[in-house]
């Protein structure tokens, strides 16, 4: 399985989506990016196991606002 | 000691409460900065107690705010949506905590405010809101209970009316969180301010600002969030928005263990104890013709939640206060920082005393309390 990072404006939206995703059944962790850029928000981010596009639907339907993501 | 003054700040606190206080100087530091475990740990218990309070008023999690208190939360809500020239319109219940920041505003020639009344009758209280509405009225400012005579207004029908002229309401609910439930889509709530410290007996210094939607709103303050902070302009993301600096970390997580306390209880539960104290009191002292009541919980026309008033006749309520401390029970007396109420009910010169109970008053407390007032209105 892919491993996703996504990035969080805010680390509310953060613990916010990992809730979300673990309800899904999905398996997340919560980081910190050591350098974020100017535009990364607050530099929290999650990895997630899974496929981004579903991950990134169950997100959008729960409004959850994210930065971007990458697969690791 | 009998403590009677819960509308001022709920005490003694749930022990679950104090022990997470405690853990939380012991265990837990700043939160949504840093990525080492205990900067961890420590977002993770307040976005906990963020989700508790979201569920309580049925709000998103990203809506909840943190303050220091409800006139904070207040003062972001009211000088949050001003614009100048922008009118408010308020009832005639309100505590200081809106109206010295409305007085404020109006000084500075920003806007302008008017007072509606509230009456027994609830098509008669939205007539009168509705009289006082302008072109520039922004939004219609409504306390959740009266904090003296423990009143509800109708504000879901104030709610309604709001939105029907495209206005916000303002909810000030620190009398009435706790003890009656509040759903901010039902009642037609847009921003809601609470302090944590009264009936949802948290730790004093926290209190929250929740908004339904998403509103624009002016900060008040600024500063650091944690977020974008390459950027000198403050973050548009709630609630970042309106969480700058530090928040007091004890605080929130003392009230997540409080939310776990009420949620335990039952909102309910915790009103019907305190009501049927509060009944007990009346019945045992209105017969009296030393005592004056102000609050008659036997009338089913007016909806009130647990704070009685009264005075005794030729003592003032500050003298009646300090003479029922010598028995050492608590109460509080004079104008509660609520001139509207007392001027609504001639009150304003002499004061009232006013005693609120909590879940853990005891009826022995109270048949305590009638029998040191017999003693004082001789």
């Amino acid at each position: 399985m892919k491993r996703v990072k996504i990035k969080f404006s805010s680390v509310t939206h953060a613990m916010n989506a990992k809730d979300i995703i673990q309800k899904n059944g999905g398996r997340v962790s919560i980081g910190k990016n050591t350098n974020p850029g100017m535009n990364e928000g607050c530099g929290y981010f999650l990895i997630v196991i899974g496929e981004a596009e579903k991950i990134m639907k169950i997100l959008k339907i729960n409004s959850i606002k994210i930065v971007g993501y990458d697969y690791i | 000691m009998i403590y009677l003054d819960n509308s001022a700040t709920s005490f003694p606190k749930p022990k679950c409460v104090i022990d997470a206080v405690n853990e939380s100087m012991m265990m837990y530091g700043n939160y949504g900065r840093s990525s080492y475990e205990m900067a961890l740990k420590t977002t993770e218990k307040v976005y906990n107690c963020r989700k508790k309070v979201a569920r309580f008023f049925n709000a998103s999690t990203e809506r909840v705010i943190f303050t220091n208190n409800c006139t904070m939360a207040l003062n972001m809500a009211i000088k949050g949506i001003a614009f100048n020239g922008c009118h408010f319109v308020i009832s005639d219940l309100e505590h200081n905590a809106v109206l010295r920041p409305l007085e404020a505003l109006k000084k500075c020639g920003i806007c302008d405010y008017s007072i509606a009344k509230v009456e027994r009758d609830v098509y008669k209280t939205i007539q009168n809101f509705e009289r006082e509405i302008k072109k520039n009225t922004v939004a219609i400012i409504c306390t959740g209970a009266s904090n003296v005579f423990g009143i509800i207004p109708p504000y879901r029908y104030i709610g309604s009316l709001a939105h029907r002229y495209n206005l916000k309401l303002i909810l000030d609910a620190s009398q009435i969180a706790g003890v009656r439930k509040i759903d901010l889509k039902k009642d037609n709530i847009d921003i809601l301010c609470c302090a944590g410290h009264k009936g949802l007996y948290g730790p004093t210094g926290i209190g929250v600002f929740v908004l339904n939607d998403d509103i624009n709103l002016n900060t008040i303050v600024e500063g650091g969030t944690g977020s974008n902070s390459l950027s000198a302009t403050q973050p548009e993301l709630l609630p970042d928005r309106f969480e700058s600096g530090t928040p007091n970390i004890s605080g929130i997580i003392g009230l997540s263990s409080a939310m776990d306390f009420i949620e335990e209880k039952g909102v309910d539960k915790i009103y019907n104890h305190e009501i049927s104290l509060i009944k007990y009191l009346q019945k045992n002292i209105e017969f009296s013709n030393d005592i004056i009541v102000y609050t008659n919980f036997f009338d089913k026309g007016i909806r009130r939640v647990p704070v009685f008033s009264f005075n005794v006749v030729n003592k003032p309520s500050e003298e009646v206060a300090a003479l029922l401390s010598k028995d050492s029970i608590c109460v509080r007396a004079g104008l509660h920082c609520a001139p509207l109420a007392h001027k609504k009910y001639n009150t304003d010169k002499i004061g009232v005393v006013r005693v609120s109970p909590s879940i853990f008053t005891k009826k022995i407390q109270i048949d305590f309390t009638i029998n040191s007032l017999f003693k004082i209105a001789k």
